[in-house]
């Protein structure tokens, strides 16, 4: 009998139930009390291991293992290992990519590789970043090279600008001084006839008038000739629309007699039907002309020298339009310019003149005013004789 | 240093030595025997002499002194919890000490749960009913310590020997 319950509750153990711990009395004997004494703790151990179990099975890793219990020692390990992985799976999740799994068998290679691909990714990403704020930096210090070299460029605009009026003040004295030594010599000559008749006693009133009023026309001469040159290099304040026909032939009314006394030609090829009309800073624009038409005259006057040129030296402008633009081309027989130097003859301070006669601005600032400032284009070739000087203006 | 009479430890890490010099041929590892040879006679000697609760006492005392200069040695200080803990991992598995698992952390309360897996001084033992890692505990007790700046109790509530598989240890503020 007492046998019985100890084999059934064993036998319920095997079917997987947990049978209740068995009652006995103290008078059940030595044997007997040992033997249900190890049956119960038997059962309590399947309790306890199917209790813990249960929880492990239902997702709780937390649960609380019983101590001292053989039935789950294995299974202690595993809930260790999973603790663990919990522990791991949040610091991964926090950003430390270092964690690797050592247990587990196929499942640490796969989750180890998962890392592995976060940890390049996370190394990808922090190279990109790390690339990103090299390439702002960069562009920084780009930003800055470029206000620094715009800043430099146009102090050098400025003091290029500056020279360039200097050398137009230059020219305008020049032009002027020409343009003077034939009234000055007449003037001298009529002081000098006015000692010469006094000495002979024919300066009466009339004659005496007749002095001052032709000095008045000489003075009145160089008085209008300066205001000419004040106009012409005044500097336009705003874009405007004009004639390029008129401006042209201003300027010749003003530097013809120095480019004959060269003895160079000047001719001036217009078409008659068309009316030239362009948008822009007028003074600049004759300025432009004036610096090709001086560029033109120095390598003819070169030429000569040379004896290269052993005829009369020739400047011919031609204003034609052409499509929507009004071309004007300056065409000298100065010889051209050399190949190996074309391409350079806009760029500041180049020149071929020496000292004494270029400073190596005119046509760099002819080109900034032109191509920069009045959108237009300004290029030159060579044909047979000399050089080809060709201003492109939109047709207004 | 070794046979002098005093009433602190005076033991420092430096003091096991240079054993790159010492070991040319051998090395620095030795067998996992030899070392469970070593502690479980001084314990069973300790015990002879002193009763098994002071002998635990000295065994977790050593294990303390030994954490502690373990971790002003060996281990990165600066890191910080979450990098300490890996690099804790990390030494402790390259000194072949065991494969240390986290379990449970609780900063605000300084609770933590490890266990460590292959173990030097339990793993393989015959399942005794018994705890026997008393020098592990002192062990994480000094090296929690050293790294926090607070004192640690360290106990081990499941053991190989008591049938656990793994050492698991429960850390706590003293």
């Amino acid at each position: 009998m007492s046998l019985d319950k100890a084999i059934e509750a064993l036998n319920k153990l095997l079917s997987g139930t947990i049978p209740q711990m068995i009652e006995y009395q103290d008078s059940s004997g030595e044997e007997i009390i040992r033997l249900f004494d190890t049956v119960n703790r038997l059962i309590e151990l399947f309790a306890q291991a199917n209790g813990f179990l249960y929880a492990l099975s239902k997702g709780n890793i937390d649960a609380e293992a019983p101590p001292r219990n053989f039935l789950i020692s294995q299974f202690k390990q595993l809930q260790s290992n999973l603790r663990h992985l919990t522990w791991q799976t949040k610091q991964v999740a926090k950003g430390d990519l270092s964690q690797q799994v050592d247990f587990l068998g196929e499942f640490s290679a796969s989750f180890n590789t998962m890392i592995a691909s976060l940890r390049e990714k996370k190394r990808a990403e922090d190279e990109l970043k790390l690339k990103s704020l090299q390439v702002i930096e960069l562009n920084k210090e780009l930003e800055q090279k470029i206000a620094d070299r715009v800043s430099e460029l146009r102090q050098k605009e400025q003091l290029l600008i500056q020279q360039s009026k200097m050398a137009a003040m230059g020219e305008m004295i020049g032009a002027i001084a020409h343009q003077w030594r034939q009234p000055l010599n007449a003037l001298g000559l009529l002081i000098q006839d006015l000692r010469y008749a006094y000495s002979h006693g024919e300066l009466d009133a009339q004659y005496f008038d007749s002095s001052v009023e032709n000095a008045m026309n000489q003075i009145k001469y160089m008085s209008e000739t300066i205001d000419d040159f004040r106009h012409f290099f005044k500097p336009s304040k705003e874009m405007i629309t004009f004639d390029v026909n008129k401006a042209v032939n201003e300027l010749l009314t003003i530097v013809s007699p120095q480019i004959m006394n060269a003895e160079i030609a000047i001719e001036v090829i217009k078409d008659a039907k068309e009316c030239l009309i362009i948008r822009g800073y007028p003074s600049e624009f004759v300025q432009v002309i004036l610096n090709i038409v001086n560029n033109s005259r120095d390598a003819i006057v070169q030429h000569k020298k040379k004896g290269l040129l052993l005829g009369k030296g020739l400047i011919i402008i031609t204003i034609y339009k052409e499509d929507e633009r009004v071309n004007i081309a300056i065409k000298d027989n100065g010889g051209g310019i050399p190949e190996d130097i074309k391409d350079k003859v806009f760029e500041p301070y180049f020149t071929t003149k020496g000292d004494e006669l270029g400073t190596g601005i005119g046509l760099y600032m002819s080109k900034v005013i032109i191509e920069k400032n009045m959108n237009g284009r300004l290029y030159v070739y060579n044909d047979d004789d000399g050089a080809v000087f060709v201003i492109e203006m939109k047709s207004e | 240093m070794f046979k002098e009479e005093r009433q602190n430890p005076m033991f420092k890490f430096k003091d096991v030595g240079d054993i790159d010099i010492g070991r040319p041929n051998l090395g620095p590892s030795t067998s996992v025997a030899v070392y469970r040879l070593m502690q479980f006679t001084i314990r069973d000697v300790l015990i002879t002499k002193f009763g098994v609760e002071k002998s635990n006492d000295i065994m977790y005392t050593s294990g303390k002194l030994a954490g502690t200069e373990f971790c002003k040695n060996v281990l990165d200080t600066n890191l910080d919890l979450d990098g300490f803990i890996s690099d804790l991992q990390d030494k402790l598995k390259r000194f072949k000490i065991g494969l240390l698992r986290t379990e449970r952390v609780d900063v605000e309360r300084h609770e933590y749960t490890f266990t460590v897996a292959e173990d030097l001084d339990c793993s393989g033992l015959p399942v005794s009913n018994e705890t026997v890692c008393n020098y592990d505990e002192g062990f994480i007790s000094g090296i929690l310590g050293n790294y926090t700046g607070r004192d640690f109790i360290v106990e081990e509530v499941d053991c190989w020997a008591s049938g656990g598989r793994v050492c698991r240890f429960e850390a706590r503020l003293a």
